[in-house]
């Protein structure tokens, strides 16, 4: 109090210094994750915008010449008849279809997951990274395969409607397949990882004291749940939310396999423009309109902002929410069961993958000698690894800075751009991905796998950065803040304070990242070059002619290979933490 | 430690990113999805000592978008009979005269003068064959060589249909059904072709690419079907017959064409002109289950593929129609009607 204005000045001088400091730190860990994204996010994505406002080229592409008719068209349309123009339904009553399918999924995953990732959370550690690989690992397994599986169970003399004639509760075949009942159920498989992942990264650390201090005031368990819980993991359930809603939005493939092709989804329409029906103008005009919606989500889920916690402590009782374990378990069941099924089939001797005959290895023998295969899986992994390894890293850095801070000029922008590969349709940004990469391979004359691998990690971003944002936005700075009172610097605060307790996160989001490069289809079909086919393509391309079991093989083979590595870990993790203590 | 790792995948991302230089003695196929014959490559290789990379697409328009850009850096695709009308119109293939070639004595003439390349300056037959349907004669036991079959059905057929999802080909089967022309921009008759699909439509159970799984898994009892995908479906599902409706029906032929500017012309001319020996002809028939279109193929060709009614037309079938590509006006009308189909 005696020389207050000395100590003021100096103080503030250190202040602005510090916020120097941190400002430079701030865009240094953002501007790799945000330049990647830019460049082979965004670049592209301009030259969609420029193609929506042209008119169609002859037999694709685009004529260079203004035109607003891409987004007249998406509401009006010219009467075949009369040559009118009239309001049409067409367009809208397919964004609303593939909206409500994307709610429907989303509210699923919710009630599936939720349950799900709180039984995880609330286990032991060591059987805590047990049971987040045993969600992931089926996911090892292309997702067409994994369709395709499930095509197994659900049809007219699948496995379900087979066994319940069987045992005499039914006399005729349910028909389970080819409806939105079934397509449901594939995009609620396909995403649910994507809803369990985060939460988990957000439940993970929730305070207990807080559910005890509930019951001491005589809450149910329900209002616990409703009240304390759910609010806490409040971050992970929307990170959840919007990784599978979008992905679910133009989603196209699931749909069509399982729901018969009789309908379709916002991406088929934009595909359907890009392919066949030759208005690329039009493709880019929906894709936009898209994109702009799924914008304003993203906003809101801005808005709902951050939240606290702090360190765990352990009681089972208070932990236990009736049911959640149940649905853990079903969860499991239900994620494996197609699973199941294709290593079954990679046994079948016949050559459909659609009929039973008899027991034989013919098949992994003969996925042994196909050149072809082998070569796929390998870019599969090569690209997936790195494009993981890149991804996760530029997440982690971008989600250091843009949580836990107060608002900075360009925070909200970031953000947005971060998530940027999520909100526009596969097959736009494959297309876009396209026309850029050409125009850089012949201004350069470089070419090879380098593309295919920057594009995937410009996807994955997103994936990976969900998660570790939501598992920061639960972490509170005094244990940083203790760190550096301790005058640890920066860099060993970061190393031995932040980063373990942020490790869940980015566990969670490598996974995610390495799931989804291993998965895609669309992006890499536009952008892969000479022998650079990955195992998706290489199924896409047997979708039209037949696919054989030799998938099946090579995709147990993988699943086999995941286990080991998986349990290599978990033992490798669990003696190290025992060597610690 | 972190350090290391960085740097260590920095290199690695390095190395890929330069991995494919250029060498002598390479080519790079794109080819429709598993519809290469590995064997017939292999012989390739061993024969001029080329190392070839295969990879596989999933539509013409595919192919079309990628190779456009440029830089695909692939030598050979090949692209259906329309799609060749399109690619020498935009100046994507190179006029490597084919006719010019060694074997090209081998190629049959009824296919050299055709519309998508006049005397073949541009591109070689590869497979070629038929879309039908196909349908179970226990079901249905009546005469199947009708369109109506697809479009009106009979009762036990009724919700029992897979079509091909695929706006071409099921506008100008519904066309033929009317005995309207194809790329058709009559409002009126495609007013009236519109009102009959979605009648149609009630009737199908699926629209989709994957025939034969859709067929021997009993899901459907007919399918709209490529002929050499029928004949493979009829395999496990002997009941199975392909019909050759008298309305007609639409002829296809995938050609092996070179790019303009493909890094190994030379190797892509060997390519082209090893294509047209009786020898690789048929291996590539044998696996892909089409014709071929060359002269003394058949000598080499399964026992089961040169007796088999998919692939052996009978005299009484009309001629296939091969349907050059619509202008854009047309397309646009057909992509409404199939929007509209499919809402």
């Amino acid at each position: 109090m005696t020389k207050p204005t000395a100590t003021s000045s100096q103080l503030s001088s250190a202040v602005i210094a510090e916020e120097k400091r941190l400002r430079g730190t701030r865009y240094g860990l953002l501007a790799p994750g945000i330049l990647t994204i830019f460049i082979i996010g965004i670049m592209p994505l301009s030259i969609v915008l420029v193609y929506s406002f042209l008119k169609p080229g002859d037999f694709g592409g685009v004529t260079w010449e203004l035109s607003f008719e891409a987004y007249v068209q998406l509401l009006f349309e010219e009467d075949i008849f009369d040559e009118t123009l009239s309001f049409t339904t067409d367009y809208l009553e397919i964004f609303w279809r593939s909206v409500g399918l994307g709610l429907v999924t989303t509210i699923a995953c919710l009630l599936v997951g939720f349950p799900t990732a709180y039984f995880i959370a609330t286990q032991p550690p060591a059987r805590r990274n047990a049971w987040l690989f045993l969600i992931t690992i089926p996911f090892w397994t292309n997702l067409l395969i994994r369709t395709y599986a499930m095509l197994l169970i659900l049809r007219d003399q699948g496995m379900i409607n087979l066994s319940l004639i069987k045992i005499g509760v039914i006399d005729r075949a349910l028909p389970l397949l080819y409806t939105d009942f079934a397509v449901s159920l594939g995009l609620v498989y396909a995403y649910l990882p994507f809803m369990v992942l985060p939460i988990f990264a957000s439940l993970e650390k929730l305070d207990f004291r807080l559910v005890e201090a509930g019951y001491d005031l005589y809450a149910t368990r329900f209002r616990v749940l409703k009240r304390i819980i759910i609010p806490l993991a409040k971050p992970g359930i929307a990170a959840g939310c919007i990784l599978v809603l979008i992905p679910s939005l133009g989603a196209y493939i699931t749909p069509a396999l399982l729901g018969g092709g009789k309908k379709l989804m916002i991406g088929n329409l934009i595909e359907l423009q890009f392919g066949q029906a030759r208005n690329w103008p039009f493709g880019s005009a929906i894709a936009l309109v898209l994109m702009v919606l799924v914008m304003l989500s993203l906003l809101i889920y801005l808005r709902s902002g951050g939240r606290k916690g702090a360190s765990a402590r352990k009681s089972i009782d208070l932990k236990y929410q009736p049911g959640f374990s149940q649905i853990a378990w079903f969860c499991i069941v239900v994620l494996y069961a197609p699973i199941a099924v294709l290593v079954l089939f990679s046994f079948n001797q016949n050559r459909s993958v659609t009929v039973w005959t008899e027991f034989s290895f013919d098949w992994y023998v003969k996925a042994a000698q196909n050149e072809g295969i082998q070569h796929a899986a390998w870019v599969s992994l090569e690209v997936a690894f790195i494009a993981m390894v890149i991804s996760t890293i530029l997440a982690t850095m971008a989600a250091l800075v843009t949580t836990r801070t107060p608002p900075y000029r360009g925070l909200n922008a970031a953000i947005t751009v971060i998530n940027q590969p999520l909100m526009v349709p596969e097959v736009v940004t494959a297309v876009a991905t396209l026309i850029f990469f050409a125009i850089i391979k012949q201004a350069t004359g470089v070419t090879g796998i380098g593309y295919l691998i920057a594009a995937h990690t410009a996807f994955c971003i997103p994936f990976a950065y969900m998660p570790i944002r939501a598992r920061l936005e639960d972490m509170d700075l005094s244990l940083e803040q203790a760190a550096a009172d301790l005058y640890a610097p920066p860099f060993k605060v970061f190393r031995r304070v932040t980063l373990p307790l942020m490790m869940p996160g980015i566990m969670a989001g490598a996974m995610l990242a390495f799931i989804v490069s291993l998965d895609d289809v669309i992006i890499t079909l536009f952008v892969a070059g000479p022998g650079e086919t990955t195992l998706p393509l290489y199924i896409l391309g047997q979708i039209r002619r037949g696919v054989t079991p030799e998938i099946n093989a090579v995709s147990t083979l993988f699943l086999g290979i995941s286990v080991i590595l998986v349990t290599l870990i978990f033992l490798f993790g669990t003696n190290k933490n025992k060597g610690k203590q | 430690m972190k350090q290391k790792l960085l740097t260590t995948i920095m290199a690695t991302c390095l190395t890929f990113a330069m991995g494919s230089v250029q060498a002598a003695g390479e080519l790079h196929i794109y080819n429709w999805g598993n519809y290469t014959n590995p064997e017939m490559i292999e012989k390739f290789e061993k024969m001029h000592d080329v190392k070839v990379t295969l990879d596989g697409y999933d539509s013409n328009e595919t192919m079309l978008a990628k190779v456009e850009q440029g830089g695909s850096g692939y030598d050979i695709v090949v692209p259906g009979d329309y799609m060749i009308a399109i690619m020498i119109k935009k100046g994507l293939l190179e006029k490597v005269e084919p006719n010019k070639m060694s074997n090209f004595k081998n190629v049959d003439p009824k296919w050299v003068d055709v519309y998508w390349d006049k005397g073949r300056n541009y591109s070689i037959p590869y497979q070629w064959g038929t879309t039908n349907f196909t349908v179970d004669k226990t079901v249905y036991k009546g005469d199947i060589n009708t369109l109506a079959l697809m479009f009106d059905p009979p009762e036990e057929l009724k919700g029992r249909i897979n079509m091909l999802k695929d706006m071409n080909d099921v506008i100008n089967a519904g066309l033929r059904y009317l005995g309207y022309p194809r790329c058709n921009s009559d409002k009126a008759q495609l007013k009236e072709l519109n009102s009959m699909l979605v009648k149609a439509k009630a009737n199908w159970r699926t629209m989709d690419y994957s025939v034969i799984e859709k067929l021997t898994s009993k899901d459907v009892d007919l399918s709209q079907s490529w002929n050499g995908a029928a004949k493979r479906a009829r395999k496990d599902r002997p009941e199975l017959a392909y019909a050759y409706p008298k309305e007609g029906f639409t002829g296809w032929m995938d050609n092996v064409a070179v790019l303009k500017g493909a890094p190994n012309l030379e190797n892509a001319k060997l390519f082209m002109n090893f294509m047209m020996t009786p020898e690789a002809a048929a291996m590539t028939s044998n696996f892909a289950n089409y014709a071929n279109g060359i002269i003394g193929s058949e000598a080499m060709m399964n026992a089961d593929l040169t007796a088999a009614p998919e692939i052996v037309m009978p005299a009484s079938a009309p001629a296939p129609e091969f349907v050059p590509p619509c202008a854009q006006e047309v397309t646009d009308l057909y992509s409404k009607i199939w929007t509209n189909l499919n809402k």
